[in-house]
């Protein structure tokens, strides 16, 4: 009588090609969403003040973000300037000529052009004031200021 | 004499993907962790510009006939609002009061289009009191929105 043998005993070790797959889709995912060393002209040291209400801004394209600050008792404008593609910086009220001029060129004849102006949120309004004079004298129709959502209940229903 | 063991069927198990799987996923931490999704920000928009009380006027908007609703902004770190002779320290009872401003008027018969709304700080009002006062004057739906010069 042939003896038959007990069968090795096979050890089935986890398919892990799925989890390579998956994990892959997901590094591309972010490498897509996420946003390193993007240059956007934002200056990520000014603190934004907080509001409750405000809008979304469905066209970014025709838009140029003006960061202000206070330097001493001066304002300083910086924006990045997309024919260089560097950030200009100007100092108030000495540069008042030049920034007008700069928003000019930007503007051109398009009437959506807007202005965005991110200010830091302990900037008094003697600093804001010659950029918004600036932005009338440049003929810019819409400007816009970026705060940070404010969690709770809107202001008015 | 053969031995048992070498009539063992030997399978090929392919690479070792156990490492192949930890640099993925350090990867994948890493981007998670730096990367910035789009920021929790929004916008307050104005389309009219600011305002000059004599002098170089940048807009004159007496000439174009609006009703003009003043709010001065006396305080400098805090909310402290003057509409007309009413004091305001707190936001929605400033937007309830704007609202009402703006109703009253629309009532008289004046069109929404010629009402427009001056926000006039001081020269040391800090921009979070700023925005506080265009969110309220937003809020109650002022279509033009200005701001003075600086008292």
């Amino acid at each position: 009588m042939r003896k038959h043998g007990m069968p090795d005993v096979h050890v089935s070790h986890p398919n892990v090609t799925p989890l390579i797959d998956i994990v892959m889709c997901l590094i591309i995912f972010f490498m897509l969403v996420a946003r390193i060393g993007v240059a956007t002209g934002v200056d990520h040291n000014i603190k934004l003040p907080k509001s409750n209400i405000g809008m979304a801004l469905s066209d970014l394209g025709n838009t140029i973000t003006l960061n202000v600050s206070q330097v001493g008792m001066s304002p300083k404008v910086s924006a990045r300037d997309p024919a260089i593609g560097e950030d200009r910086v100007f100092n108030l009220p000495a540069d008042s000529g030049t920034l007008v001029t700069f928003m000019k060129t930007l503007r051109g004849t398009n009437d959506l052009f807007k202005v965005i102006i991110r200010a830091d949120k302990s900037t008094p309004y003697r600093c804001i004031e010659p950029v918004l004079q600036a932005c009338a004298s440049a003929n810019v129709k819409d400007y816009n200021f970026e705060t940070e959502k404010q969690e709770g209940e809107e202001v008015a229903q | 004499m053969k031995l048992a063991s070498a009539k063992k069927v030997h399978y090929d198990s392919g690479p070792n993907m156990t490492p192949l799987v930890d640099v993925v996923m350090v990867i994948l931490i890493f981007l998670m962790l730096t990367g910035t999704f789009a920021g929790a920000t929004h916008y307050l928009k104005s389309n009219v510009p600011v305002i000059s009380k004599g002098g170089a006027q940048v807009v004159d908007s007496k000439s174009t006939g609006d009703t003009l609703v003043e709010i001065r902004i006396t305080g400098r770190d805090s909310l402290n609002v003057y509409v007309g002779s009413t004091q305001f320290t707190d936001q929605r009872q400033l937007a309830a009061a704007l609202k009402a401003v703006r109703q009253n008027k629309l009532a008289d018969g004046t069109k929404d289009d010629n009402i427009q709304a001056i926000i006039a700080p001081g020269a040391e009002t800090n921009t979070q009191v700023l925005i506080q006062v265009f969110a309220a004057t937003t809020a109650a739906e002022f279509k033009k929105i200005a701001f003075s010069s600086a008292r």
